[in-house]
């Protein structure tokens, strides 16, 4: 036998070796790593009787403020005749008519009295923007639902979550191994029970190459007689 | 990647065999002259046996669990027939990212090829499969809650009896080993060849699963695609 032996075994040792080295350089940590998801609702929560009350106090300090300028008006055409009058007369008690000084005294208390009150109409009115831009603010809020939900009761099994900021739109996760899931949430004072009947049906994301879980043919209802609107993306309850 | 990696160094390792073939040379030029040619005008048979010791090493690597290994019909050095059978248990790391597959099975492919001398030692050949696995799979999938409400979702799911067949053609270049170098003319010499297969495997077809479909076939590889690339590498017995 000759030395031309080893050297297939070489090859394979080499083959070997390179196969282990990069297996090694490519450790799998992820593989198999379930998916975190699961099926759900997005839920927005519009203040329906909040967004009234805070539309009632738009509108009164609308009319408010309308009243005010109005009063404005009044005044200020009021301190001009005043302006006028005094300027008269002052003239006269100036060419030795006395007898006006009395009345041009008046007339000038009158003017910075109307003047003073004038300006507390200015401070009024300004007040009053203020609490116009903070009551549209607060609108805004209502209309896209920001609002904190104090618990998400899942009836089913009993588990809960609770909040500790607001949100505009929150997740309702749907059982994955059943047909119907029901919730009761807390909003405040405000109490809601929904029940949604659904569909499952596995597939796979070609893509990341994950199976999921989705939920079709998603009904809502609700004992409690909430009003809800529905679109391609979101649930929309009014409270 | 890693496969494509693995390839890679299937080819330098061959080249590395290669160069050792070559640090022979001198010995095996001057054994041309004396080895017989094995090409003859006569009608010839010869049977052989090929063992894909590629599976073999990532088998007892634990990678995987794949054997190999075919008959051969030599005809007149020439032409051949050939018939190939395989079993292999599959765990492809890339099936599902929330889950685990598994594919285990048999599968054979028979075919016949056309052979070209490149010198008394090599030689290249070209050849058409025709190849059927029959299998099972199995695995699980995972998806955990991430509102934590509710608890995580498992199934296991598997599919007994599955089927599938596709075409390959394949590329060989075999090299025999000269292990008595003194004596170029020994039978010893003509026992053993050593080489790899490039095969492009065209799906023909394979029983569909719904909603989580078949993944991986032995003997093909994934169905991602209808066409797959793949080197085997064999050691070759020519008994007779």
């Amino acid at each position: 036998m000759t030395l031309i032996q080893i050297k297939p075994v070489k090859y394979l040792i080499i083959f070997s070796v390179s196969i282990y080295l990069l297996w090694a350089c490519e450790p799998c940590a992820d593989c198999g790593k379930p998916l975190i998801s699961e099926p759900g609702v997005s839920a927005t929560f519009i203040n329906l009787d909040t967004l009234g009350k805070v539309d009632t106090a738009i509108a009164s300090n609308a009319k408010q403020k309308s009243t005010y300028a109005t009063l404005k008006s009044s005044l200020t055409a009021r301190i001009r005749s005043l302006n006028d009058s005094i300027g008269k007369y002052t003239d006269s008690v100036e060419s030795g008519a006395t007898e006006y000084e009395l009345l041009l005294d008046q007339y000038s208390a009158s003017r910075k009295a109307l003047s003073d009150s004038s300006l507390l109409l200015d401070t009024l009115s300004t007040d009053i923007t203020d609490s116009t831009t903070y009551l549209n603010k607060i609108r805004t809020w209502i209309t896209t639902g920001k609002v904190r939900v104090d618990t998400i009761f899942l009836i089913e099994n009993g588990n809960f979550l609770t909040f500790e900021d607001s949100l505009t739109s929150y997740y309702l996760p749907l059982l994955m191994e059943a047909n119907e899931t029901s919730f009761r949430i807390k909003i405040k004072e405000e109490i809601m029970n929904v029940t949604f009947t659904y569909t499952t049906s596995e597939y796979v994301d070609e893509v990341q190459r994950l199976i999921k879980i989705r939920a079709e043919n998603i009904e809502v209802s609700s004992p409690d007689s909430i009003q809800y609107f529905e679109d391609e993306t979101s649930l929309y309850f009014y409270f | 990647m890693k496969l494509a990696c693995i390839f890679i160094f299937s080819f330098i390792s061959l080249a590395s065999a290669a160069q050792f073939q070559d640090s022979t040379r001198v010995d095996s030029l001057a054994a041309v002259s004396v080895i017989p040619d094995t090409v003859s005008t006569r009608f010839r048979l010869a049977p052989m046996l090929s063992f894909d010791y590629g599976k073999g090493i990532s088998t007892l690597a634990g990678i995987d669990k794949r054997y190999e290994g075919a008959a051969y019909l030599l005809i007149n050095n020439k032409f051949e027939l050939v018939g190939e059978y395989g079993t292999a248990k599959l765990a492809p790391e890339n099936a599902f990212s929330n889950g685990n597959y598994q594919a285990d099975g048999t599968y054979y492919r028979i075919g016949a090829g056309i052979y070209s001398q490149l010198s008394p030692k090599s030689k290249i050949g070209l050849g058409l499969r025709y190849a059927e696995a029959a299998f099972s799979d199995q695995g699980y999938i995972e998806i955990e809650s991430s509102s934590g409400l509710q608890d995580g979702y498992y199934r296991p799911f598997g599919n007994p009896d599955l089927q599938a067949n596709w075409w390959e053609v394949v590329l060989t270049s075999e090299s025999k080993f000269a292990f008595q170098k003194s004596k170029p003319e020994a039978k010893i010499n003509h026992l053993i060849s050593l080489g790899f297969q490039f095969r492009m495997r065209f799906l023909i077809g394979y029983d569909r699963q719904s909603p989580i479909d078949v993944f991986a076939i032995p003997g093909y590889g994934n169905t991602l695609n209808d066409q797959h690339s793949a080197v085997n590498l064999f050691l070759k017995f020519h008994p007779f």
